[in-house]
């Protein structure tokens, strides 16, 4: 596509450096985000360490699968609105930011010029009724919807499914049974995605915790089934 | 002279008649195509397929929803084969392709029972299956999981359309493998007892059929020991008698749209087509 600058490329056709899947999952008091903490440069694990989580305020964090420098701008988009709300003695909420990320999104793809990312919006919406956990998923093309639990990029091939079966027709989880899913869908996720690590983080904000986001442990998981595969056939 | 010829007449022959398929309708195809002629839909299994090794034995299951592109085509489809009385194949791929390719293995080792005196061995099966996708280059649209008893124990092999091969305790395939494959990841263990197999399999089905759109229906299993061989089938799934409850809200609620004016026409019916 011609931009402006005669020839050459000003719409995004290709993402460079990516992260990987994102998984999250709502408890009776609040939202648990789980992200890995490294960067892809295609197949290749180029950088580790980085945070694909972002805290908005105390009471949202935005989490991106897909290009990263995408969601820095995004990240610098979402500080201009918290400003604007700012000015106006308001504190941006989680369902605000969605709808506002939604439009964004979708705008930006109609323009053929997408921002190359998956969103998970998690916080706490403040209401009347003493407030409730929010989750909201916007796709690159500006797909968006709530959800009880919700995974981007490969893991909702491959996890989507288990998490479900854990949280259905159960009584409502806390944030210890939240995380402790979240730690066994990481093990799981290393199993099958080849841009997945072991070394990851997860968010969480709810009604008594303000946003924050926390390194954990990595996670090793069981290889023993490799000595079975000894086999010329 | 003579020799020369015929010879000669042998490589020309080679050339003239290449093995493997044949391809020359393609240009014919193409020309089809750009005329607005649309070529015939491929019959695909859109699957899930799943084989657990347990103890003794081998437990191996499939859905039975065959798809022919967003169309279920075949909701009680046959995808659990039978090669020998305690070898079968699960296949996912094109439907006709895995129809023929079991039937030739069945039939090979058929054969090759009655010539050695023995039971065939599952490694046998894997072996033919695996030198007749190799030679045609994948076009053979056939990825299998071969699973059964020899008298030297249970085995499960995976064979994809390229030819790649391995043994595996535990494996899935098709289109709704990444939920299956999970399941199995999270609950597999060594040396498991028959119920805990079976059961295994089913959840891992279940996760398949329920997260794919092209796996579904009903599930059939098929449970091998030394002794003996189980066909159990067509089993169906609670969900997929009855949808589950949606937790979502997509809905706009009433009120959402404020009504600014109300207009109604009154008219008679003169003639109308409604047939009870």
């Amino acid at each position: 596509m011609d931009g402006k600058y005669g020839g050459y490329h000003t719409n995004t056709l290709n993402p460079t450096c990516t992260g990987t899947s994102v998984i999250a999952v709502v408890y009776d008091e609040g939202v648990a985000v789980m992200s890995d903490t490294v960067v892809s440069y295609g197949k290749s694990a180029r950088y580790k360490n980085v945070t694909r989580q972002y805290k908005v305020n105390d009471r949202v964090i935005v989490a991106f699968s897909g290009d990263h420098a995408d969601f820095h701008t995004l990240q610098n988009i979402i500080e201009r609105q918290v400003s604007k709300w700012a000015v106006v003695g308001q504190k941006l909420n989680p369902s605000a930011l969605y709808a506002f990320l939604t439009s964004l999104m979708y705008q930006s793809r109609c323009k053929m010029n997408p921002f190359w990312n998956t969103l998970i919006i998690a916080g706490w919406e403040d209401n009347e009724d003493g407030g409730k956990p929010f989750l909201g998923h916007i796709t690159q093309k500006g797909v968006a919807f709530e959800a009880k639990h919700t995974a981007t990029g490969i893991a909702s091939h491959l996890l989507t499914q288990v998490i479900e079966d854990e949280t259905r027709d159960k009584t409502a989880l806390n944030r210890a049974k939240a995380e402790s899913i979240l730690r066994r869908a990481v093990e799981l996720a290393i199993y099958h995605d080849c841009l997945a690590d072991n070394e990851f983080e997860i968010g969480v904000v709810g009604k008594t915790e303000k946003a924050s986001v926390h390194t954990q442990k990595p996670i090793i998981g069981d290889w023993s089934i490799a000595e079975t595969n000894c086999q010329y056939e | 002279m003579a020799a020369v010829d015929s010879f000669q007449n042998g490589v020309l022959q080679c050339e003239i008649e290449p093995n493997g398929f044949d391809f020359s309708n393609c240009t014919r195809n193409c020309a089809l195509a750009r005329m607005g002629a649309a070529p015939p839909r491929l019959n695909s299994t859109g699957t899930t397929i799943v084989a657990v090794t347990y103890k003794d034995g081998v437990v191996m299951g499939a859905d039975s929803r065959a798809t022919a592109g967003n169309i279920i085509a075949d909701k009680h489809c046959e995808k659990v084969h039978y090669i020998t009385d305690s070898i079968y194949a699960c296949g996912a791929g094109t439907a006709a392709d895995l129809d023929q390719v079991t039937k030739m293995l069945s039939s090979s080792l058929r054969l090759l029972e009655l010539n050695t005196g023995r039971k065939a061995r599952v490694i046998t099966a894997l072996r033919i299956a695996k030198q007749h996708l190799f030679n045609y280059m994948g076009y053979i649209g056939a990825y299998l999981l071969i699973g059964g008893v020899d008298p030297t124990g249970p085995y499960l092999y995976d064979v994809s359309a390229n030819g790649v091969t391995m043994a595996r305790p535990f494996a899935a395939q098709g289109s709704g493998s990444y939920a299956a494959i999970t399941v199995l990841e999270k609950d597999f263990k060594i040396g498991m007892t028959e119920e805990e197999a079976s059961n295994l399999v089913q959840v891992a089905l279940h996760a398949g059929m329920h997260g794919d759109n092209a796996s579904g229906n009903s599930l059939n299993l098929v449970v091998i020991t030394p002794e003996k061989t189980i066909f159990r089938g067509p089993i169906v799934p609670d969900f997929c008698n009855k949808p589950e409850p949606i937790e979502s809200d997509y809905k706009f609620k009433t009120g959402s749209t404020t009504v600014l004016k109300k207009k109604e026409i009154k008219f008679d019916i003169v003639e109308s087509m409604d047939m009870h």
